[in-house]
């Protein structure tokens, strides 16, 4: 039951330091991600690709684990995001020079863990509100 | 409580959404209840607050359904994950402010932590992508403009 919890910090504290192969460690190498800017990925390898973009826009990226509900094999946590945008950030819209900016972004995590490994992670943020605090996110039209 | 009551009042909260059924949902929270949409920033609070919480979602679509998909729970949460599915036929809070209906679907993922003291819901924060609500929606701008 703690193991989970461990494991997750394990991945989070390799994250913030910027090891990615460390952080790849705590998943399955089929892990399967979801989340909203990314859609679903299907292998640790794509995971590790997109979380690099992240670290390369913001290299002080951190998860910040706030609290987190347990239950057999699956974890919620609820965390922010936290980082200055000093390097390319790859958008849907291209690839978006760093505008200097700081950005708290509240999110949730849900992981499933097999055999000591992470097996399925589904991330729930806005990513509206991230653009937002990065002054990329004009208001909707018609709102 | 129980892990396991945790968990049902979870979903019984959302299946008061389903039957419409405000003072089921009240009942559900503690007086003081706090419910926070994280993407607009909104904070709402107490018995009026449970019923602004839902029935925005239940004006903006009328039709409007939610059907969970996971539920977490420990003796001081639940996390509960869910589809939301209806058609946008009226006023709708965003984060840029009211979007008037536009008369289309949408089928959007949620994910809803609830803090529980005592077999009652103290906070509720409901995070869900408004990118993607913006989009199905049709009123999505580009980004940088």
């Amino acid at each position: 039951m703690a193991e989970l919890t461990e494991l997750v910090k394990r991945y989070y504290d390799a994250f913030n330091r910027g090891d990615l192969d460390e952080a790849a460690r705590a998943f399955s190498p089929d892990v399967e991600t979801t989340e909203p800017g990314a859609g679903t990925m299907h292998s640790v390898d794509q995971w590790k690709a997109y979380g690099a973009g992240f670290k390369r826009a913001m290299p002080d990226a951190r998860l910040n684990f706030k609290s987190a509900v347990e239950q057999g094999n699956t974890l919620a946590v609820e965390g922010t995001f936290t980082g200055t945008h000093t390097g390319p950030l790859l958008t849907p819209a291209g690839e978006v020079p760093p505008t200097g900016r700081s950005i708290e972004l509240p999110y949730i995590d849900i992981f499933t863990a097999e055999g000591g490994l992470l097996v399925t992670h589904r991330v729930y943020y806005d990513q509206i509100t991230m653009l937002s605090q990065l002054g990329l996110m004009p208001a909707p039209a018609g709102a | 409580m129980s892990a396991q009551d945790n968990g049902r009042i979870a979903a019984q909260f959302n299946d008061s959404f389903n039957a419409r059924d405000w003072d089921g949902a009240v009942a559900l929270c503690a007086p003081n209840v706090e419910l926070v949409t994280v993407a607009t920033g909104q904070t709402l609070q107490g018995s009026e607050g449970v019923l602004q919480f839902l029935q925005g979602w239940a004006s903006a679509f009328p039709d409007g359904k939610v059907d969970t998909t996971g539920i977490i729970a420990d003796e001081r949460g639940a996390v509960i994950e869910f589809t939301g599915a209806g058609t946008h036929s009226g006023p709708l809070q965003t984060p840029a402010g009211e979007l008037p209906a536009t008369g289309k679907p949408l089928t959007l993922q949620f994910c809803q932590y609830l803090e529980l003291t005592g077999g009652k819901i103290a906070r509720v924060r409901l995070y869900f992508d408004s990118m993607s609500m913006l989009g199905q929606l049709g009123v999505l701008p580009a980004p940088g403009q």
